[in-house]
């Protein structure tokens, strides 16, 4: 069976001015940029954030750095497939196993930032946030591993909606302070263990149904 | 041709939406709108079940939404119950007792047993002095703003005290079971007042809008809200939580307040004992309270 991670299944909201955006972008890429430059280029975001998070302890106006990093790697991530596609650099395997890997690292960089951010008290919250939405990345993979569909949209929410809700909730907290963050938290761990339910319960009914259609329609003998 | 779902979607919506409203039940608009969102709902929902009997396909409609989405409501609602629970005895937000070190935590909680002590010395006093008062006839304000400061001191307490799981257990489990005791024991006390007032005003119906009414710096509706809080979810669980939780960490009890620890469980089992009568009494008060405003 061929490998299909490089191709996507299940469409986010925001798809279509994703693409058109993605249009735009890939001719300024400059030549001496590789596919493997931008993919790795999310090491550094990573490395970033959480210094931009302590400076943010003292100052909240330092979450609009952290701000830019996550537009700034949502950019390189955009763009590496593209690039990589349109010069044929053949590091299907390598680029989906290292854009996963590094999406994960940008995640967890993402929450320990606002576990430096936030009091001692409160990462207790933070690490079961983090536990949730390793869960969604989890249940990706795995049903990758079945199906060979690989799909990270979920109910139209993928990658791109969550890096605008980590700017928004950077935003509100620049703006509004980090109280209401707190008060937050709570609810926030709640809908993502809804969320997380409902993905893996539908993923759970697709794979029956397809051992069910397997096991009733057995491949000829040879 | 598929009229019927959008009209049972927007039924079932209607109905979420409306049932959200009934914690504002009080408040006169919220009624109307709530009845309006009901009726709407039922409107809609009545109109789709005309409709599901005609074909197959609309005759299995229902059955098949709810194997659909029972799987998904359920794990809503357990959550959303989850959520709740969490919220009151782990409530978030910051706490200033998370933030001072273990002498001044110490310091603190001495100080505050001996407030709490205080507090538990004049309410029999206050309780007495304006049952007194009042069966001379009429309202005693002045004895009733007594008693209402006293259930505000309580309060505060309780506001304190109530993020007393941000003390780490491991390394302080005296102050965190010094904590969790001044907390409790100042909800305890806010409900036996609050029985006090729901027993008088059950006697004495015509007192209830005096008691209600306005006063300055203390706003209005302070007996309602006390008989409301009696069987809320929040008052319930932290009591019977409490209760379950003290039995944990009542061998760290800080030495100081050994002595008055043998009278606080009695307190304690028995205000969990008459939790069912104060849930019924707290739920049947807003009840009688609507049927009074419809009823010309």
């Amino acid at each position: 069976m061929a490998f299909k991670g490089d191709v996507k299944f299940g469409q986010s909201i925001l798809h279509t001015p994703e693409e058109w955006l993605k249009r735009q972008l890939l001719p300024c890429v400059p030549r001496w940029l590789e596919t493997y430059h931008l993919t790795l280029m999310t090491v550094l975001w990573s490395a970033l954030i959480p210094v931009f998070s302590f400076f943010a302890r003292s100052h909240l106006a330092w979450l609009w750095a952290v701000s830019l990093m996550i537009a700034l790697q949502y950019i390189t991530d955009l763009l590496d497939g593209a690039i990589g596609r349109q010069r044929n650099t053949g590091l299907v395997k390598w680029g989906y196993y290292m854009d996963h890997f590094l999406d994960f690292v940008f995640l967890c960089a993402i929450l320990i930032g606002y576990a430096i951010l936030l009091p001692q008290a409160y990462r207790t919250e933070l690490l079961f946030i983090m536990a949730m939405f390793a869960g969604y990345m989890v249940n990706s993979f795995l049903s990758f591993a079945c199906t060979n569909k690989f799909q990270i949209a979920y109910m139209g929410i993928g990658p791109t909606e969550i890096r605008l809700v980590f700017i928004a909730v950077n935003t509100l907290i620049t703006c509004c302070g980090k109280t209401h963050m707190i008060t937050v938290l709570p609810y926030v761990l709640a809908l993502s263990t809804f969320g997380l339910f409902v993905t893996v319960y539908r993923t759970g009914k697709e794979l029956w149904r397809l051992d069910m259609h397997t096991k009733n329609n057995p491949p000829p003998a040879p | 041709m598929t009229h019927y779902r959008s009209r049972f979607s927007a039924g079932v919506a209607l109905a979420v939406l409306g049932l959200a409203l009934s914690p504002l039940l009080e408040s006169p608009k919220a009624r109307a709108l709530a009845t309006l969102l009901l009726v709407a709902s039922a409107v809609l929902l009545g109109l789709t079940s005309c409709r599901l009997h005609k074909t197959r396909h609309e005759r299995s409609f229902l059955k098949n939404a709810l194997l659909v989405y029972a799987p998904y409501a359920a794990v809503a609602l357990l959550l959303a119950a989850a959520l709740r629970v969490s919220l009151i005895l782990a409530p978030p937000g910051e706490t200033a007792l998370a933030t001072l070190s273990a002498t001044a935590l110490s310091e603190k909680l001495e100080s505050d047993f001996a407030r709490l002590t205080a507090l538990n010395a004049r309410l029999p006093e206050r309780l007495s002095a304006f049952h007194a008062a009042a069966s001379s006839g009429g309202v005693p304000q002045r004895e009733w703003l007594e008693l209402l400061d006293l259930h505000r001191d309580y309060g505060r307490l309780v506001e304190t005290y109530k993020g007393f799981h941000r003390i780490d257990y491991v390394s302080s489990p005296a102050l965190h079971a010094g904590a969790l005791v001044i907390g409790l024991w100042a909800c305890l006390r806010q409900q036996a007042i609050s029985q006090n007032v729901s027993a008088f005003v059950e006697a004495r119906p015509e007192c209830r809008s005096r008691l209600d009414g306005y006063y300055s710096g203390y706003g209005k509706g302070n007996a309602s809200a006390m008989i409301r809080s009696m069987g809320s979810d929040t008052t319930q669980l932290r009591i019977h939580a409490g209760a379950a939780y003290l039995t944990l960490v009542a061998k760290d009890v800080p030495a100081a307040f050994g002595e008055a620890l043998p009278a606080f469980r009695t307190e304690l089992t028995a205000a969990q004992r008459s939790s069912g009568p104060d849930t019924l009494r707290s739920v049947t008060d807003p009840l009688r309270r609507l049927q009074e405003l419809d009823l010309p």
